[in-house]
């Protein structure tokens, strides 16, 4: 997150959308959300901005 | 009536002697008389002045064959006490000199290439790097990301800086830490 890096997230549903949000995976997305960054369906990709 | 003057001369005497008026005896003054003594100042003395020359440099150039006193010197002066060791040690000449051959790179795999990579990228400021790096984080649940085939080419998990710390919440601060620090 510090270095502005996209990661992509590997726990998806069918759809493309991040699932099993539990645990530190929910608290880590919702840190990214918080801090401005968006998820890609598309690409799995969360990316600083609006994507 | 000489009784009593017998018996008054002998208790003044007694008394006499108590006071202390009748002089001690010359035995007992001998002790304080032997202790004085007089000292005259005539002058100061120093003792020389301490020079110190050396004649050489460095440690000595020759070796004390002859010393017998030391046990610096016992062991490589006197006889060994191992008489069944006295054959010297074998030595082995280098008869095959072998020219230096250049070997070929060493084999990483992918998850090593992406940490150097890292490394390297880590120098540079954060907003100097570009966004479509290879060096990609991946997140999710731990079946997902240790998958056959889940981590793809230039992309790393952050499981080798998240040891185990034996209780949940040493392991969600460590997780914290070390996910914002990626």
């Amino acid at each position: 997150m510090k270095t502005g890096n996209p990661s992509r997230d590997v726990s998806i549903d069918a759809l493309g959308n991040p699932a099993n949000n539990t645990g530190f995976l929910y608290y880590e997305r919702a840190v990214l959300l918080r801090e401005g960054w968006s998820f890609n369906p598309a690409t799995h990709l969360w990316s600083p901005g609006a994507g | 009536m000489n009784e009593v003057k017998r018996v008054l001369i002998v208790v003044l005497s007694f008394l006499i002697v108590l006071l202390g008026v009748v002089q001690p005896s010359a035995s007992s003054l001998a002790v304080s008389s032997a202790t004085a003594q007089c000292y005259v100042y005539d002058g100061h003395h120093h003792s020389a002045a301490w020079t110190c020359v050396a004649t050489e440099r460095g440690p000595p150039r020759t070796k004390d064959q002859d010393s017998t006193s030391g046990t610096v010197d016992r062991r490589s002066n006197r006889p060994s006490a191992r008489s069944d060791r006295a054959t010297p040690p074998v030595t082995y000449g280098y008869d095959n000199p072998r020219p230096l051959v250049q070997v070929a790179d060493i084999a990483m795999p992918t998850e090593g290439r992406a940490q150097l990579r890292s490394a390297a990228l880590s120098s540079q400021a954060p907003g100097r790097v570009a966004t479509n790096t290879a060096d990609r984080v991946v997140i999710g649940k731990m079946a997902d990301i240790t998958a056959d085939g889940a981590i793809g080419s230039g992309e790393r998990t952050l499981l080798n800086q998240l040891p185990d710390l034996g209780s949940v919440e040493a392991n969600w601060a460590q997780n914290e830490r070390v996910s914002y620090r990626r």
